[in-house]
């Protein structure tokens, strides 16, 4: 085929749980760009194929159900519509919920943008007694429609090659497209011809109308300000019309479903299904929370036993013979510098890679129970305790993935639309304890509290989230005041996760960590051993060594009478890792091996080293995710509030932890 | 079946209904709408223990409503 464009722009849309990741992973595979849309947190990815000699740019847009300005995804999604004007959109279709998928593009009809259309999980829609005729539906809806099943590799060449096709010849898109009905059509007229030719808004005039009719509130600011003159008689057509948007998305469905009556037939299924089988559990509101339970012990457990053992195993044959390499090949340099290179660098690159067997490990797990469509149930059980705080699902949905790293749970706040209801989960998302911080409950437990490490771990993390609770619900009576919002959520089919998403996820996760605190990290443990070996070259005259023990009076009230504890826990202020790395930089003992616990632990009586621990998991948040606090609440003063805030309270646990376990005489010995 | 209107959240388990129309406010309403609770649709109730959220069945699709928002969608029960 002759081709005439060599380079196409395609975005790719859908709503969410379409598998709109798996076609996207499965096209591009790992020729993939990813990060944030400018000056948002919302990640952009794209990436390149090549199709007949065709080089094509696959735009991979937010999922999102509808096209109105309701969250920061819509916002990007439509934006990048009108403004970029790209070649064609593949919008992505759950073949199992038509219906509802089909609102997209019902709404994305309006603008003039080429469409084919991806009908995904076919299988799906096979089992749950959905048969799809695709001649028909391609023909009632006036676009190419491709069957696919993405998780098995089916039908993704033929959409690209259609996608091509149309987009190599746009004039051929002429779509049936739902009508606005009679009543609102003469206000839509109304409008069209008051607006055409007066606005400076480069979107396509008869979108712009539909808009305003809707009341979409981002484009009447927008004609506002662009032509104040025709304004008041234009909010004079649009009081008296609040209601279109009702009659004009009744009108879409209405369209919707005269395509799906001609095209889908359910047959029906005698048989319960696996998902509903599966929700009487899940989603039950006594077993539901027992499984939520259950599952999180897993994420622990396969912690602590599978990842644990790799990092003991890198520290003892990677990062000790490392350290004693370059010692030995450094003998003849000054001291000052051999102790900088094995002491400060390799100790901070040895932190950074600890750390990978964990992250790899969680985010793997969140990427499977996202995938198999557990997460949604889980905000679900949830939401009656959501509640209490004056939130819901979806900001326990942020605040579970805090429990890999805070600060992507702080970015992902944007899901909820209620700034009251985000300021409020951004503050309290710092207590949920992150993978670092346990990683370093994981590293001192054991040497700690022997049998009981797992114990006083869970214990930790209880006290950690019931803290949480406690906050969530006076600052919900004291300061958050006020009306919720609404709580709609999709419930996905639990299917099979799909390897390559599940591996994309992990890596661009890992990567993400790597690029953005591995750096940090380093420099950091160079830092620290720096200021522990200058001015003398010994850490007891050190500038460290000062600090800390001014600080040994507040430290003695939670049984810490040794300075380096404190100085720990003030370093774990740029990462929470560091803690690790610092204990071992000041006990002079390479970072992470186990001599270095049991030293540490030979210094403190066991009520101690658990007031330790218990500051250490409640202490403010690291650099980063202060750093994504302020971001996302854009005010310094919210920042500030919420570190001192945490201060406060982490040192107010520890000295009453410490001196109720004092006054009970336990673990005093 | 009879006109026998009721909120959403009235509805047990197993319960079918038809929207007849929506009285939350705007915010909540276009949600509902875009989700397809539009007059007309037909739903089913999958979980509701009476207490906070419900999950319900329409256009295909299983969806989870805090219980503020089931209060707001008024249905006509359909007797089986």
């Amino acid at each position: 085929m002759k081709t005439e464009k060599p380079f196409l722009k395609i975005a790719l849309m859908g709503q969410p749980n379409v598998g709109k990741s798996t076609v996207f992973n499965m096209l591009t595979g790992l020729n993939q760009h990813v990060g944030n849309w400018p000056g948002k947190t919302v990640a952009f990815k794209e990436g390149t194929l090549t199709f007949d000699e065709t080089s094509i740019q696959l735009v991979d847009l937010p999922g999102t159900y509808s096209l109105t300005a309701n969250s920061e995804e819509e916002r990007i999604a439509r934006d990048f519509i009108i403004n970029e004007q790209p070649d064609l959109v593949i919008v992505i279709v759950n073949a199992a919920s038509l219906e509802r998928n089909l609102y997209l593009i019902a709404e994305l009809l309006v603008l003039d943008v080429p469409i084919v259309m991806g009908l995904n999980m076919m299988d799906v829609a096979d089992q749950q007694g959905f048969s799809i005729d695709v001649k028909l539906l391609q023909t009632a809806l006036g676009f190419p429609v491709v069957p696919l099943i993405a998780t098995k590799n089916q039908g993704l060449k033929t959409l690209i090659e259609t996608a091509n096709t149309l987009a190599q010849n746009p004039t051929c898109f002429s779509p049936r497209r739902p009508e606005i009905p009679p009543e609102q059509k003469q206000v839509y007229d109304k409008i069209y011809s008051l607006i055409e030719k007066k606005i400076d808004i480069d979107h396509p005039t008869g979108w712009v109308a539909i808009k305003l009719l809707e009341g979409d509130r981002e484009v009447l600011e927008r004609v506002q300000q662009s032509a104040p003159e025709i304004w008041p008689k234009l909010r004079d057509i649009l009081i008296n019309n609040e209601d279109a948007i009702l009659a004009i998305i009744q009108s879409r469905y209405a369209w919707i479903e005269r395509m799906v009556r001609i095209a889908l037939v359910r047959h029906k299924a005698g048989k319960i299904l696996l998902t509903d089988r599966l929700d009487r559990v899940a989603t039950h509101p006594f077993w539901g929370i027992v499984v939520l339970i259950a599952v999180f012990g897993l994420v622990f457990f396969l912690t602590y036993q599978v990842a644990t053992p790799i990092v003991n195993w890198m520290q003892l044959h990677l990062m000790i013979p490392a350290g004693d390499f370059m010692l030995d090949a450094l003998k003849n340099t000054p001291e000052w510098f051999s102790g900088l290179i094995v002491d400060g660098l390799i100790g901070g690159v040895g932190s950074v890679l600890t750390f990978l067997p964990i992250l790899v490990l969680f985010f793997a797990i969140l990427g499977i129970l996202e995938d198999v469509g557990y997460l949604a149930r889980a905000a679900f059980v949830m939401d009656r305790f959501m509640h209490l705080m004056g939130l819901h699902g979806r900001s326990f949905l942020s605040m579970f993935i805090g429990f890999g790293c805070n600060v992507p749970a702080v970015m992902g706040t944007r899901i909820i639309e209620d700034r009251r209801a985000r300021l409020l989960t951004i503050l309290l998302i710092p207590l949920v304890p992150c993978n670092a911080r346990i990683a370093v409950v994981a590293f001192l437990a054991p040497a700690f509290f022997g049998n009981s490490a797992a114990l006083i771990t869970w214990l930790l993390v209880i006290i950690n989230l019931t803290t949480l609770m406690v906050l969530g619900i006076l600052a919900r009576k004291f300061v958050f005041k006020g009306e919720q919002t609404p709580f709609i959520m999709e419930i996905p089919l639990y299917h099979f996760p799909n390897l390559k998403t599940i591996g994309l996820y992990v890596w661009h996760n890992t990567y993400a960590f790597i690029k953005k605190a591995g750096g940090l990290i380093v420099i950091f443990s160079v830092i620290v051993w720096a200021f522990s070996w200058f001015p003398k070259g010994d850490l007891q005259n050190s500038y460290l060594a000062k600090f800390g023990r001014r600080l040994a009076p507040l430290g003695s009230l939670m049984g810490l009478s040794d300075w380096r504890l404190i100085l720990a826990l003030l370093t774990s202020f740029i990462a929470k890792e560091n803690t690790i790395a610092t204990l071992g930089i000041l006990f002079g003992i390479q970072e992470g091996s186990q001599v270095l616990s049991m030293r540490i632990a030979s210094t403190i009586n066991p009520a101690g080293a658990f007031a330790f621990l218990l500051v250490q998991m409640l202490f403010i948040p690291c650099v980063a995710t202060v750093a994504a606090i302020k971001q996302e609440t854009n005010s310094w003063k919210y920042t500030l509030i919420n570190v001192i805030l945490l201060l406060a309270i982490s040192l107010l646990a520890g000295v009453g932890a410490y001196q109720v376990l004092r006054l009970l005489n336990i673990g005093m010995a | 079946m009879t006109g026998n209107f009721l909120p959403l959240s009235h509805l047990v388990k197993g319960d079918k209904g038809i929207v007849h129309h929506l009285k939350g406010g705007r915010a909540i309403n276009d949600r509902l709408l875009v989700m397809g609770f539009t007059k007309g649709a037909e739903i089913s109730v999958k979980q509701n223990p009476g207490f906070g959220p419900v999950i319900v069945y329409v256009r295909d699709t299983r969806i989870a409503l805090g219980r503020g928002e089931a209060n707001k969608v008024i249905v006509e029960k359909l007797l089986t």
